[in-house]
């Protein structure tokens, strides 16, 4: 019997009870199951989640039934599901409760009515085995992200669930806090055989470990099986999801292979290339981009920066040159001051040596730098919505201008927003809620524009279509400048990366020979790829010079 | 963070021994009493802080005496109280008499800061939403998520300021514009605040809250050794307290001088409980300490 089943499940929202945001949806899952479901945002995937917790289930028109160990889910107690289904959310702060670590391992238990004893032994055995006894007496608020969403997981397997639902739990998180993350996950799954259900965008941390792959697309299941077999089945129906699924699946079936020895590991592939390249001599040039010859558009020198005066120092000497015209990514690990210097920038922290040029002026000599110079795009998107819609908001930049309406409408064409005006900013998915943030932010008409992780939180498909408006910025002589933890989205789209590390700027060069000399810090693609083709950073530069050397 | 024997007690030993010295020390007005709480708050302050204690407790020497000599101008009535003026001032007759009730209260005020600050170092927020959970659920529940809250909405209002200011709408301009921005602001905080709301409210619901009677966990358990710390705190309170409803402890200074003495076997009682009671943390500390160091020495 299956431990939770989904038989023909329809549902629409109350407000538009024509549109079926899950229609006709049939899912068997076994007991201890990992299962990965993906697809773009708005495929249904949070909503088909949400159904498996009653508590959480939406209101609006449905049909079908979920049935877990054979009985219909909605007769099973609110006090039974809380503690037999456990769900992870994606915000990892807002889903916490209280304001010490041990008060929220224990909140559910509480809830629950555990005798304390009983509860004592449990919170005990959590923090053990996820490593959280060293924070154990902490304020929440000195946590970091990925510790506090481990502590998300850690109080809802304090309940001892048989089943863990996981929304996109690290899609705010950065990437090494990401994997240890999904590591927990797969210990979880493998060490106490709790059935997982995960929604994920990064598919390069799970795909290759999940069970089975569910792929939803409009609120139907348009696969489900073995991750190989999925992979062939998005690709042979040329779905969107197959950009998203990871380096080595894509070079496989872009470079023309078909077959059931699709490589999904950065390992698998290394030795399916290898085998392919055997014996063979190659040439492996990528064509150079031409080098950028451009004025420099911003120039820090020799910045220094400390919160206080008895402080360590966050910024120790920062040098960099970000040319006109050109997309400049800035890497680097967690607090290695990547935020703070773009603070500095613009002037919010004020470095107590150095200074920042801006067309070779210095900032804090320059009035209304504001205006049609320099802005910043905050992490939170939401940080700049004010009013109810998109388009309220748009005009609150433009106050008095009579061209306002043609000027809001040529901006949301740039930024792809053209028909969201009349949405509320939080009713939005989280990549329209970045590029209506955009559209905010260029509407100041900047000639220099800082992005801080732009990317963070997007699926692929997002990400693309960011990447385009970026380009269009560029046709238009736009400078950018963003912090990124995304490896793979500025080897693509940048044309400069710069490495960070311990408050300083280790080294600028073009994406390709920073990521080809890296042998961590670089893309898949290139770590699959770097002992035939060096150069090769991006999937499609592998399937390139594949297709040049006819392998 | 203070780890002495005294605030790694339960917190209801704490809570109550703070409560009865703070309350005894508001009520029991005579000189005597007085200086000794003084003593037992600097010294508990003393032992819980170290050396980083003494520029506030030297501070407090010349708040003592600005209080003490401002007190007599607060009387409201004209007329000289008291038989021996020191002097005039805007008008007013200071006598000994004024001044030295002025010290008392002084002395009074500032021996309830030392206690509080020795309160917060020893009953952080924690310890005491445990003690009050068993008896208000769900009040101490908010008080906790409140407890997060309020700093997390000053941290996203700053993240918001920021934000906006990076995009030419800071709080430049006229107050017209500048009343605008801090609604834009607040406007903004609320979205956010709402949404965060909805997701905590999922989250507490999805682990089980109001699905069955809310039970509590506490870090603290009450321990034999608790229960003997609390009982004596009792009952040298108890002396100190008897001690002063027989009137061992009434000074009066005003319109005459009249200091109790302790000169019976209860008024001794009363006074030596009352010195006991005050230097119990500081006591324990300094044991602990010497227990250390033999333990080390013995290594």
């Amino acid at each position: 019997m299956a431990h939770l089943a989904i038989e023909n499940l329809t549902f629409a929202y109350a407000v538009s009870p024509h549109r079926a945001v899950l229609d006709g949806v049939t899912l068997e899952i076994r007991q201890g199951e990992y299962i990965a479901l993906c697809g773009r945002s708005g495929s249904g995937k949070t909503t088909l989640l949400r159904h498996l917790k009653s508590v959480l289930t939406p209101h609006g028109v449905k049909s079908g039934r979920i049935l877990l160990d054979g009985r219909d889910l909605e007769t099973v107690s609110l006090q039974e599901q809380s503690a037999v289904i456990g769900y992870v959310m994606q915000d990892p702060d807002a889903q916490i409760v209280t304001d010490k670590v041990w008060h929220e391992l224990a909140f559910g238990l509480e809830n629950l009515g555990v005798a304390e004893d009983t509860m004592r032994l449990r919170v005990a055995e959590m923090a053990s085995y996820f490593g959280i006894q060293d924070w154990f007496h902490r304020d929440i608020a000195q946590l970091s992200g990925g510790q506090k969403q481990l502590l998300n997981l850690a109080a809802i397997m304090a309940l001892q669930p048989q089943v863990l639902i996981l929304d996109e739990p690290t899609s705010q998180l950065d990437p090494i806090a990401a994997a240890d993350f999904l590591n927990t996950v797969r210990k979880i799954n493998r060490e106490l055989g709790t059935t997982v259900i995960i929604t994920e965008h990064r598919l390069e941390d799970i795909f290759h470990a999940a069970d089975r792959c569910v792929v939803m697309e409009q609120g139907r299941i348009i696969a489900d099986d073995a991750p190989r077999a999925v992979g062939r089945i998005l690709h042979d129906r040329h779905s969107d999801m197959f950009a998203a699924l990871p380096s080595p699946v894509r070079i496989f079936y872009d470079a023309g292979f078909d077959g059931s020895d699709c490589p999904l590991t950065v390992r698998e592939g290394r030795s399916w290339l290898s085998e392919k390249a055997e014996g063979r001599t190659l040439h492996c040039r990528l064509p150079d981009p031409a080098e950028s010859t451009a004025p420099a558009a911003l120039e820090l020198k020799d910045l220094w920066f400390r919160y206080e005066k008895n402080s360590p120092d966050i910024l120790r000497g920062v040098h960099l040159t970000v040319q006109q015209g050109t997309l400049h990514a800035i890497l680097g690990g967690n607090g290695t001051g990547k935020s703070t210097t773009m603070k500095a920038i613009c002037g919010i922290c004020k470095p107590y040596r150095g200074k920042v040029l801006l067309d070779g002026t210095p900032t804090h000599k320059q009035k209304d730098l504001f205006r049609g110079k320099l802005a910043m795009l905050p992490q939170d998107p939401r940080n700049l919505f004010v009013k109810k819609t998109v388009r309220e908001d748009l005009l609150e930049m433009l106050p008095g201008d009579a061209a306002a309406e043609e000027k809001i409408a040529k901006m949301a064409q740039i930024c792809c927003i053209e028909g969201l005006l009349e949405q509320h900013p939080y009713d939005l998915s989280g990549g329209e809620q970045q590029r209506a943030a955009l559209a905010k932010v260029l509407l100041t008409e900047p000639r220099l524009v800082l992005l801080d992780e732009p990317t963070k939180g997007l699926d692929n498909f997002f990400k693309e279509q960011l990447g385009t408006v970026f380009r269009s910025l560029l046709a238009e002589g736009v400078t950018i400048v963003m912090v990124s933890h995304d490896v793979e989205f500025c080897a693509r789209n940048a044309d400069a990366v710069s490495m960070f590390f311990d408050g300083q700027v280790l080294a600028t060069t073009t994406p390709r020979q920073f990521f080809a000399q890296n042998s961590f810090y670089t893309t898949a693609a290139n770590r699959m790829a770097r002992h035939i083709f060096p150069q090769a950073v991006t999937a499609e530069d592998v399937v390139y010079l594949m297709k040049e050397n006819r392998l | 963070m203070g780890t002495d024997r005294f605030s790694s007690a339960h917190p209801a030993v704490s809570f109550g021994y703070f409560m009865a010295v703070i309350l005894l020390s508001v009520m029991l007005l005579h000189p005597v009493y007085l200086l000794l709480s003084l003593a037992g708050a600097a010294a508990y302050l003393l032992a819980l802080q170290g050396r980083r204690a003494v520029p506030l407790l030297l501070g407090m020497v010349p708040l003592f005496l600005v209080i003490t000599t401002l007190s007599p101008l607060l009387n409201p009535l004209k007329d000289p109280q008291g038989g021996h003026v020191v002097c005039t001032l805007f008008g007013r007759y200071i006598t000994w008499e004024l001044l030295c009730n002025g010290a008392m209260l002084s002395a009074m005020f500032l021996a309830m800061v030392l206690w509080f600050l020795c309160y917060s170092h020893v009953m952080t927020g924690d310890k005491f939403t445990t003690l009050f959970a068993p008896l208000l659920p769900s009040l101490s529940l908010l008080l906790v998520m409140v407890l997060r809250l309020v700093p997390a909405y000053g941290r996203k209002a700053k993240q918001i300021v920021t934000a906006r200011q990076c995009i030419g709408l800071g709080g430049s301009g006229g107050k017209g514009q500048a009343l605008r921005g801090a609604m834009a602001n607040l406007s903004a905080l609320t979205a956010w605040a709402l949404e965060g709301a909805i997701v905590t409210a999922d989250s507490m619901r999805s682990r089980g809250y109001g699905a069955a009677r809310r039970t509590s966990f506490r870090l603290y358990r009450f321990s034999l050794s608790d229960g003997l710390l609390l009982a004596l705190m009792a009952a040298l309170a108890a002396v100190t307290a008897a001690a002063a409803a027989a009137g061992y402890a009434r000074a009066e200074f005003v319109p005459a001088v009249y200091i109790a003495g302790s000169n019976t076997p209860l008024g001794a009682a009363g006074l030596i409980a009352w010195a006991i009671l005050l230097l119990l943390p500081t006591i324990l500390h300094l044991w602990e300490d010497m227990t250390w160091r033999i333990l080390r020495s013995k290594i």
